[in-house]
């Protein structure tokens, strides 16, 4: 059995109509850091691969401009960046920043 | 003691004018008399601006400037809530003053009616105190961040869109990031929706911009549990909002930095890759031959029944289309196999031509280039300028939103 721990991953300011759902509980290999996170969202979450580049860079190695990741409400500047272990039951916020008035 | 004499930290007029707020603890007298001098630019007179101006002059603001260029259209009225049916076509900036003076005539209102670009917003700028950013795009709000910082003056920054809002107060006390210590560079314009694609619900705008106007009271106040450094989040259809800490100013950042490379205003529209205005883009993807107008449609669907694909999205499908009209997104003629698109149409051996329309003639250009590739025993052409033309050259009762 491999050695995976549960998080959720939420979707908010409009990167949920980029995947299946806006918030959804998974399973991710234990040990993964934020980078990893990327790549597991970009190879099993994103539903409209055309518009991928709404959420991620081109190699899935950092957020599109104008997105902010948050662990727990807390945004990943704060912490370790794209270095940050994430643990079981983390829940890991992509946010798309608004533009509308 | 003389009956006449007494203490006042309030004129009587005020007192009286604005006693449910003098009662509210850590307002107060203090709060009323340092908003009284406050000088407060409220850059964008839309969705946010109206309820940021309609709250901030009720509440007795010294100074309210407004910038706008824009005029205030039909389909302005169900967010702008300050407007009436007859300003539609008059200058916004105007019309969001004399909405304010009628309310509150002791504030000085001052109407920008321009377009802010690097040129002008120091000048505008200088003269105030705290900046709200109400605006729509994204080149304009990386201007006013930039010269809130150049100036020293805290930045309220609200946005919304369909059902969501966000707030922040950037540029606050030494800890506080600037927009652009979040975002050093630009997203890329095509991943960018706005109100005008993506459509906004009235209140959303009205609660973000309510709360802009609440957090420039705690600013003009000296309440320090404002929003710097953090972000509120609000989404408004499951009820919910949260706020979230923020990271601390980049000592690296290109305008609030150690050392800025920004110290005067740069071109943002090259910045951005996008202009300084929500408008509607005009693209020319296919050759002439590929492409008809409404008017000639119009006669190709009077002789025999097309099969016209509407790329819409359902929301939009559902406003208003033609009877002929088969819904197959933008989205879904990418994704889709061949066959499935073919069976949606109800395309047979027979069949040589499809037309595609959409909102105003872009999507249709970029289906029928994808189209091509998967079909290829069909002749595909768009109809140019979409139902916005056919609404205004054929049949204006057809419903254009």
């Amino acid at each position: 059995m491999s050695n995976t721990i549960p998080v959720t991953i939420d979707f908010s300011g409009g990167a949920e109509f980029l995947v299946k759902a806006k918030a959804q509980k998974v399973q991710i290999p234990a040990k993964s850091t934020l980078r990893d996170v990327l790549k597991f969202v970009r190879d099993n979450l994103v539903t409209d691969v055309h518009r991928i580049n709404m959420l991620l860079s081109d190699d899935a190695s950092e957020v599109a401009h104008g997105v902010i990741t948050l662990i727990n409400d807390t945004d990943t500047g704060l912490l370790s960046e794209y270095d940050t272990v994430i643990e079981a039951g983390d829940t890991i916020t992509f946010v798309s920043t608004l533009h509308g008035g | 003691m003389d009956e006449n004499e007494w203490v006042a930290g309030i004129s009587r007029k005020d007192a009286g004018r604005y006693s449910r707020q003098l009662l509210v603890d850590d307002f107060g007298v203090n709060g009323q008399k340092n908003l009284k001098s406050s000088k407060v630019l409220i850059v964008g007179a839309g969705g946010l601006g109206c309820p940021v101006a309609t709250y901030l002059g009720a509440a007795g603001v010294g100074t309210l400037g407004i910038v706008d260029y824009d005029q205030i259209s039909l389909d302005n009225l169900h967010r702008q809530v300050a407007y009436k049916e007859t300003q539609v076509g008059q200058s916004k900036a105007q019309g969001l003053a004399e909405q304010i003076k009628s309310q509150n005539s002791d504030v000085n209102v001052v109407v920008h009616n321009i377009s802010l670009d690097s040129s002008n917003a120091v000048e505008i700028f200088k003269n105030y105190n705290i900046v709200c950013d109400c605006t729509d795009n994204v080149a304009t709000r990386y201007l006013i961040n930039d010269v809130c910082v150049i100036l020293n003056i805290p930045l309220v920054s609200g946005s919304a869109l369909r059902w969501d809002g966000q707030l922040s107060v950037y540029h606050y006390g030494p800890d506080c990031p600037c927009f652009r210590c979040l975002f050093p560079s630009a997203p890329d314009p095509s991943s960018v929706t706005n109100c005008n694609e993506g459509g906004v619900l009235g209140p959303i705008v009205g609660t973000i911009g309510s709360m802009q106007a609440l957090e420039v009271m705690k600013i003009a106040a000296n309440v320090p549990s404002t929003l710097a450094g953090k972000l509120l989040l609000f989404d408004g259809r499951e009820g919910k909002s949260r706020t979230i800490r923020l990271r601390k100013r980049d000592p690296k950042c290109a305008v609030c930095g150690d050392n800025p490379t920004i110290t005067t205003p740069i071109d943002y529209v090259v910045f951005c890759g996008a202009g300084a205005h929500d408008k509607i883009e005009h693209l020319n993807l296919l050759a002439e031959c590929d492409r008809v107008n409404v008017e000639e449609y119009r006669d190709i669907r009077k002789n025999q029944k097309q099969i016209l694909l509407d790329t819409r999205p359902p929301v939009e499908f559902e406003i208003a289309h033609l009877p002929e009209a088969i819904n197959v997104t933008l989205n879904e003629c990418r994704s889709l196999p061949a066959a499935e698109i073919s069976s949606r149409l109800g395309i047979d051996s027979s069949e040589s031509n499809v037309y595609v329309i959409c909102h105003r003639g872009n999507d249709s250009q970029r289906a029928v280039l994808l189209l091509r590739e998967k079909i290829d025993k069909i002749r595909f052409r768009d109809i140019i300028g979409g139902y916005e033309d056919w609404a205004n050259k054929i049949n204006d009762k057809f419903p254009l939103y």
